[in-house]
């Protein structure tokens, strides 16, 4: 703030500091820098979905899901699940592009994030440094978090563990199919998509797989769509007639005066009742 | 390809060609993999000036002599007489007086001319002329355009007649050194010509302010003054006592530079505090490198998966990773609500790749010619501070960008009619 007077003669410069200097590596601290450290942890945000899940105007993720609005933030994500989302990084693979001066090797990261009771979600990011892979990866598996159905094998006793009724993804070549297992049976299947399942909070499934299973890129993105139908499959329980409502950007106040049960739409998905 | 066009006087031609086709030049356009351009940090970029939105510390200081930058409330007019007039306050399409956002000070070094400089940034609260006005920003035409988002900029000398050449004195004493001309009560924005033919005290800017005024209160105010009754007493028949107090206050107020609207439901006040951005790596290297250096321990030893098996998972699509660039970008500073950069090659911050001008869009100034450059964008986090409704007909924009003459021509002097405001021009992206 020394700064302030200078040829002005104590003017303010407000924001005028010349076209555009150099950026001075290391010599740039800002004199109100401590107040705002706080404020810089606390979420800003940028979309009006984020605005209004601010606000407290939606309660649960599951509305969000229900109308199919893109999530763009992931503090929105956080905000919901909160600690109970855990994150893993799968694999960190260098990749490398012929330059004309050699190699230039970046980072891929695999991350899958979910919280062990019905959300999962996998990102994929690819950098020069392995932290910000990781990074951009976990913030990308956020944004991609969907929900997952579970439901009993028999009697329905407990809580659910395993998935409804058998669902099939397919991706590429492959085809994965789920299908629901007894108590105790436990993941039957590769080691990818079992890390992907129990993130997802499935205890017992059996699984069968065809095509080339090799490209495991695949065969992740083929559960992923397994897991995606689960909650489009319509079962008997769901005949009774779904009454739609009204969207979190519509008429909001009406939405939260009516008592609401969250029915579940039809297959078809991205149709946005706005 | 390269998708972000800066209008750049000095290097167009060299920009032309690069855009036609892939050159030597090392830019994002050299990548074949989708990766965005925020890892190819080879050139400095220009410096980056970052607005937040704060609670100023003392009322006065927003007063016009103080020279501040401001969002929400009432414009702080850097030229208090020659206010833009007619057809420039109205929006285009509802034709309601356009109500302020904010306003930057932002002087430019060694001009004489542009000692004191400000931008004002005016807008129609209504989404629907905004998305009308989208159609329109993308076609200047020779005469002026339609539009419901407006800019202007006023500067001044050091010596002018509106304020002294010292600087105001710290501890709000000072008041401005020339009256200002009657701005509108309602408001408290734009020139207050009408008078209420009631009271003849109050002046209004337009018929719909004058509407508001009177349902809001300022009826029984007006039929108190018409009878005769003694104004500092006015509680006797339920007159507004806000109301009474703003009249008597209102002068003094107008005295020290204060504009006061009798609105109340204007966007609430923030005064705009100016931080350099700074890099990433300084940072956030300390604190996350911890957490990382643990994840990485954990995957390295436990290399379960063989290499092959992830080449073919699929990167994210173009369009969502410009979003997380985006997002990577204004973690640095997550409250920000305003970047400044009044560089030839500076590159504005976009949300979606589609929402950009082409270098064919900015038209070139209106009264020199010059073409014009990027001055500063606003963001959508001030829809955050100022409160704004979130129904579906509310206010939503992406981002806000301002481009000004290159040469920040100043025809005051030259021109007879004293014109105290240039209007520039405004490119609005709209969140999709």
């Amino acid at each position: 703030m020394a700064e302030r007077g200078g040829e002005r003669g104590g003017f303010g410069r407000g924001f005028g500091r010349g076209r555009g200097g150099d950026r001075g590596r290391g010599d740039r601290r800002g004199g109100r820098r401590g107040p705002r450290r706080e404020e810089e942890e606390k979420w800003v945000p940028v979309t009006k979905l984020g605005r209004l899940v601010k606000d407290g105007k939606i309660k649960s993720l599951e509305q969000i899901y229900l109308f199919s609005l893109p999530i763009k933030e992931h503090q929105i994500v956080e905000f919901f699940l909160g600690p109970a989302l855990k994150d893993e990084v799968m694999k960190i693979m260098p990749v490398q592009k012929q330059t004309r001066a050699g190699q230039r090797t970046r980072f891929k990261a695999f991350v899958v994030v979910g919280d062990n009771n019905g959300h999962v979600g996998l990102g994929v990011k690819c950098s020069k440094e392995v932290a910000t892979a990781i990074r951009g990866g976990i913030i990308l598996a956020k944004l991609s978090v969907i929900p997952v159905r579970r439901g009993y094998w028999g009697n329905k006793i407990g809580k659910p563990h395993t998935v409804p009724c058998k669902v099939t993804g397919k991706c590429g070549s492959v085809t994965v199919r789920l299908v629901p297992a007894p108590r105790g049976s436990g993941i039957v299947a590769a080691r990818v998509p079992k890390k992907v399942l129990q993130f997802a909070g499935i205890d017992d499934v059996f699984t069968s797989s065809r095509g080339s299973t090799k490209t495991l890129g695949n065969f992740v993105k083929a559960t992923f769509e397994c897991l995606l139908k689960t909650y489009g499959f319509l079962t008997p329980d769901l005949w009774r007639e779904t009454r739609f409502l009204k969207s979190p950007f519509q008429e909001f106040t009406d939405f939260l005066a009516k008592p609401t049960k969250i029915s579940v739409l039809e297959e078809v998905e991205k149709t946005p009742v706005y | 390809m390269d998708e972000e066009y800066a209008p750049d006087i000095n290097k167009k031609v060299s920009q032309m060609s690069l855009s036609s086709g892939k050159g030597t030049f090392s830019l994002a356009s050299s990548q074949s993999d989708s990766e965005y351009d925020e890892e190819e940090d080879d050139k400095e970029e220009p410096l980056v000036l970052l607005g937040f939105a704060q609670d100023p510390q003392h009322p006065w200081l927003l007063a016009r002599h103080h020279f501040p930058s401001k969002a929400g409330g009432s414009p702080a007019w850097l030229d208090p007489v020659n206010l833009p007039q007619g057809k420039d306050t109205l929006c285009g399409f509802c034709e309601n007086p356009l109500e302020f956002l904010c306003q930057v000070y932002a002087p430019l070094d060694g001009r004489e001319d542009a000692f004191h400089r400000t931008m004002f940034l005016f807008m129609c609260p209504n989404l629907a002329c905004l998305q009308q006005d989208q159609h329109h920003q993308s076609k200047p035409l020779s005469e002026k355009p339609c539009r419901s988002v407006k800019v202007f900029r006023s500067q001044l000398r050091r010596t002018n007649r509106y304020y002294s050449k010292d600087p105001p004195r710290s501890d709000g004493s000072d008041s401005p050194s020339c009256g200002a001309v009657a701005l509108c009560s309602w408001c408290g924005t734009w020139r207050g010509e009408k008078v209420c033919g009631g009271c003849k005290q109050t002046r209004y800017c337009s018929r719909k302010h004058q509407l508001d005024h009177w349902r809001a209160g300022h009826a029984n105010y007006c039929r108190e003054v018409q009878a005769g009754h003694d104004q500092k007493k006015g509680s006797t028949l339920g007159v507004n006592e806000a109301e009474v107090i703003l009249i008597a206050d209102s002068k003094r107020l107008t005295e020290q530079g204060i504009a006061i609207a009798a609105n109340t439901a204007t966007w609430p006040e923030f005064e705009i505090t100016v931080e350099e951005e700074r890099d990433e790596d300084i940072s956030d290297s300390e604190h996350k490198s911890s957490e990382s250096a643990v994840v990485l321990a954990g995957v390295r030893k436990g290399d379960n998966f063989p290499l092959a098996d992830f080449q073919d998972v699929e990167e994210p699509s173009k369009e969502q990773q410009h979003w997380a660039s985006f997002q990577a970008r204004i973690s640095r500073a997550p409250s920000q609500v305003l970047r400044y950069c009044r560089s030839a090659d500076a590159k504005p911050l976009w949300l979606q790749l589609d929402g950009q001008p082409q270098f064919a869009d900015i038209p070139p100034c209106t009264s020199c010619g010059q073409p014009r450059i990027f001055e500063f964008q606003v963001l959508p986090q001030l829809l955050y501070y100022l409160g704004v409704q979130n129904n579906p007909d509310s206010l939503d924009w992406g981002t806000i960008a301002i481009y000004t003459c290159a040469s920040s021509c100043s025809s005051l002097e030259s021109s007879s009619t004293s014109i105290g405001y240039v209007e520039e021009f405004v490119w609005v992206e709209m969140a999709s």
